[in-house]
């Protein structure tokens, strides 16, 4: 993993590659490789879907090698949907395949100057970079079918759908799991318009005849890894609950403590939320059975296995299993409560290539407008279908919650820098509403995730009990989260074994060290955070972002939120406390 | 406003109670996790900790409630003290394992992360009488319900039976496959005429699961 591949889109007779030297990215993997290439070489003030854009797709650290659950692949660019820079990342197979071929990064540059579609093979042979129009609006998984007849059941697959052709804001990145099938999605900030907008469907990268990444030091590696996966094993959230539920194991939970956001986050509990729940979803996948069906891994090398595999009544393969955030945006902020109608909506996101949080959090705030009854799920897929096709309709909603408000004239609109909130009320989680506001991403939950930064001390020590922590605590957090996942590779779901176990955090650690010959120390890990921080910020800066930017929706404020009636109450002086350290 | 027809009334009706009792072999007893997750009433004296709750009255292990449950809701708010906040008539007490996320973090009993979500954590100190007979509505989650629902389960639970028939109605072949014996009040009852009754809106049911 010591090259990048360089793709120019838009060179003179047709697109060209070439490969390099890592140079300043030494030692960058991830969002850290992401956000440094990105902040230096894309012009802040560029059109996202211009030719002096650049989409930055990069494995993690220790991605292709044996480190257990290390497979996330980071997406970077300048966002359609933010207009500021945007991280996206996502599971599947890819990450650890692009790591084994030998690639720190590909860099898609440039754009066509006809509207033509490119699909791009990756082997140990080479790189091939074919015109392809046969693909053009297949969605994604006639696009993996079509790959998998072409290159064979090994490869695996990154690819739009019909919304990243149509340049749309919502638009995903699908990476395709080890069923090859297209489920793992970059999801947020329009990642795959900037991928249509190079004139590229989709790219196949097969390692075949590769061997593993070694580490430099492979008995203290191995022994870190062993360590590194008794420790997720043992911890009750990565060892019990997350293979048996799923993350929507949250739903039944958050909806009692009154943050479960419900029909465009007008009340924080939603009264049959239970039928959709981690527990009923669990059951109902356990009673179908089938391949996969309620604990299932989404790349080799998971060990925690979140995922699974939802069939319908008939027994007949749907979706994977959809995750809590996705249950939340089409079920309980629509007022939904149908798994298989959820479930559908799924399939449809990712075969269109959408982002289900932004499709969900649109399609509420287009009920709201009157476009449909809340609770009707054959209208909600009737709208997403219409996504799909590229209806008027369709465009707008494609284009995500904020310009869907602006259309259809809604006050109630939940995003932040344009991205639209996920599953959890920043009134009745307000350290959660700090991240919201703040991050460099727009409105994102998995920006501060629940890393150790109890053991990081990235920001001094916090009382935990008292209320003026939050600030720190969200600072602290998103830190953390930038280094000790996104920036290795990691999945985001081994946080709570490194938050509860020093010695698997250090595991963790250890691994990093000894595969890549360093001496890390936790303060290093935080240093590294804190310098993706600075490159994100510093770009979002330049393309005209101020601290009014770090804002949630005024009627967060104002508007008292059911049955807590609590309003956001954190101070924008406050808020523009948090990059200060 | 939001809808609220299937929460739990905080005074229930007890002049009328069915008996269900439902029969499976050990091996092969469906889920009822959506009963243990929208809650039954059990009887309680109340006026006291949440600790003492549920170790003394439910019987519940010290060890298990302090390590096991890991985010516990009072009336749908956070917990972080099981021994100052105290169990009033009416209470709602939900129970669930270590969650993902940072809401998970965020909602555990005296996490680290407990300020994030400080606007909701329980702080009263209403005065209340203690060892007043009352009811109390307990939900279960996740990997609680799953070990501790079996035995609320067996010694039976008190639900409303609309719920019931709602549940009865939307099961299929399998669940009555495996149900091997059901009686209401005593009375052995068939699939169809358990789910054809039409239950009045305020009835309640002990739903009892026997296993053998």
């Amino acid at each position: 993993m010591d090259k990048i591949l360089r793709i120019n889109m838009g060179a003179d007779g047709g697109p060209q590659f070439s490969e390099e030297a890592l140079g300043d990215y030494a030692g960058l993997g991830g969002r850290a490789l992401t956000s440094a290439l990105i902040n230096k070489e894309v012009p802040p003030l560029c059109h996202p879907l211009g030719a002096d854009n650049k989409l930055v797709i990069a494995p993690g650290l220790l991605s292709g090698s044996a480190a257990a659950m290390s497979g996330r692949m980071s997406v970077g660019c300048k966002s359609p949907l933010t207009g500021g820079i945007k991280e996206s990342n996502a599971g599947g197979q890819a990450s650890q395949v692009l790591a084994r071929l030998g690639y720190a990064a590909i860099v898609l540059e440039g754009k066509p100057a006809e509207n033509k579609l490119h699909k791009i093979s990756i082997t140990k042979d080479g790189v091939k970079i074919v015109e392809d129009n046969s693909l053009c609006m297949l969605g994604n998984y006639d696009t993996v079918d079509k790959m998998k007849a072409e290159f064979g059941e090994k490869m695996c697959c990154i690819s739009i759908g019909p919304a990243g052709e149509m340049k749309m804001g919502a638009a995903s990145i699908a990476f395709s799991d080890m069923e090859q099938r297209p489920t793992r999605h970059a999801g947020r900030g329009g990642v795959g318009a900037v991928m249509g907008s190079k004139g590229v469907k989709t790219i196949v990268l097969d390692d075949a005849g590769m061997k593993m990444r070694s580490p430099k030091d492979p008995d203290k590696f191995k022994a870190a890894n062993k360590e590194w996966v008794a420790g997720l094993r043992k911890h009750p959230v990565t060892g019990e609950g997350l293979p048996a539920y799923g993350t929507n194991v949250l739903t039944n939970v958050i909806n009692e403590a009154g943050g479960y956001p419900t029909k465009n986050f007008m009340w924080g509990q939603f009264d049959t939320c239970s039928k959709i729940s981690g527990e009923t979803q669990a059951e109902t996948e356990n009673t179908r059975g089938g391949e996969g069906s309620a604990t299932h891994g989404c790349h080799r090398g998971c060990i925690i296995r979140c995922s699974g595999t939802y069939y319908d009544k008939d027994g007949h393969y749907l979706t994977k299993q959809p995750e809590y955030e996705t249950v939340w945006a089409h079920g309980g902020n629509c007022g939904i409560d149908d798994l298989d109608a959820i479930a559908m909506l799924d399939r449809l996101d990712d075969d269109f290539g959408l982002d289900t949080i932004e499709m969900g959090a649109t399609i509420a705030v287009a009920m709201e407008a009157g476009i449909a009854e809340f609770g009707d799920a054959e209208a909600a897929i009737n709208l997403v279908k219409e996504v799909g096709q590229g209806t008027h309709l369709g465009r707008i909603l494609g284009n995500g919650a904020e310009v869907t408000g602006k259309v259809l004239g809604v006050e109630r609109v939940p995003t932040v820098k344009g991205q639209a909130m996920p599953a959890y009320d920043p009134r009745a989680i307000q350290g959660i509403g700090v991240t919201y506001a703040t991050s460099t991403m727009g409105a994102d939950h998995t920006a501060g995730y629940a890393v150790a930064t109890n053991i990081l001390s990235v920001g001094g020590s916090v009382d935990p009990l008292k209320p003026e922590g939050q600030i720190e605590l969200s600072r602290n957090l998103q830190i953390a989260t930038a280094a000790a996942t996104d920036a290795t590779g990691m999945c985001l779901f081994i946080s709570f074994a490194i938050l509860d176990q020093p010695e698997t955090f250090q595991a963790l650690i250890d691994m990093i060290n000894a595969f890549h010959g360093l001496s890390l120390t936790a303060d290093d890990i935080s240093e590294m955070g804190k310098s993706i921080l600075k490159n994100e910020r510093d770009f979002n800066a330049r393309a005209g972002f101020t601290a009014e930017h770090d804002r949630l929706p005024a009627y967060f404020l104002n508007e008292k939120l059911p049955p807590h009636d609590v309003t956001f109450k954190v101070k924008d002086e406050e808020l523009d406390q948090v990059f200060n350290w | 406003m939001n809808q609220t027809s299937n929460e739990l009334q905080l005074r229930p009706n007890t002049s009328e109670v069915d008996q269900l009792v439902l029969s499976f072999t050990a091996k092969q007893v469906p889920a009822f996790s959506q009963f243990l997750g929208q809650g039954f009433y059990v009887t309680a004296c109340t006026g006291i900790s949440i600790k003492a709750f549920f170790t003394q009255q439910l019987e519940m292990n010290p060890q298990y409630l302090e390590e096991r449950v890991q985010t516990i809701l009072l009336d749908g708010q956070p917990v972080d003290d099981t021994d100052s906040a105290k169990v009033i008539n009416g209470s709602v007490l939900a129970l669930s394992a270590a969650l993902p996320g940072v809401l998970g973090a965020t909602l555990r009993k005296g996490g680290y992360y407990a300020a994030m979500r400080s606007h909701i954590t329980y702080t009263s100190n209403l005065a209340c009488e203690q060892d007043q007979q009352g009811w109390v509505i307990i939900k279960l989650f996740n990997l609680i319900a799953k070990e501790l629902g079996p035995l609320f389960l067996a010694r039976g639970i008190l639900i409303q039976a609309t719920e019931l028939a709602d549940f009865l109605q939307r099961q299929g072949s399998v669940f009555w496959r495996l149900c091997r014996e059901a009686t209401l009040n005593g009375q052995s009852q068939t699939a169809q005429n358990l789910t054809d009754i039409q239950w009045p809106a305020d009835r309640l049911v002990h739903l009892q699961i026997q296993t053998t």
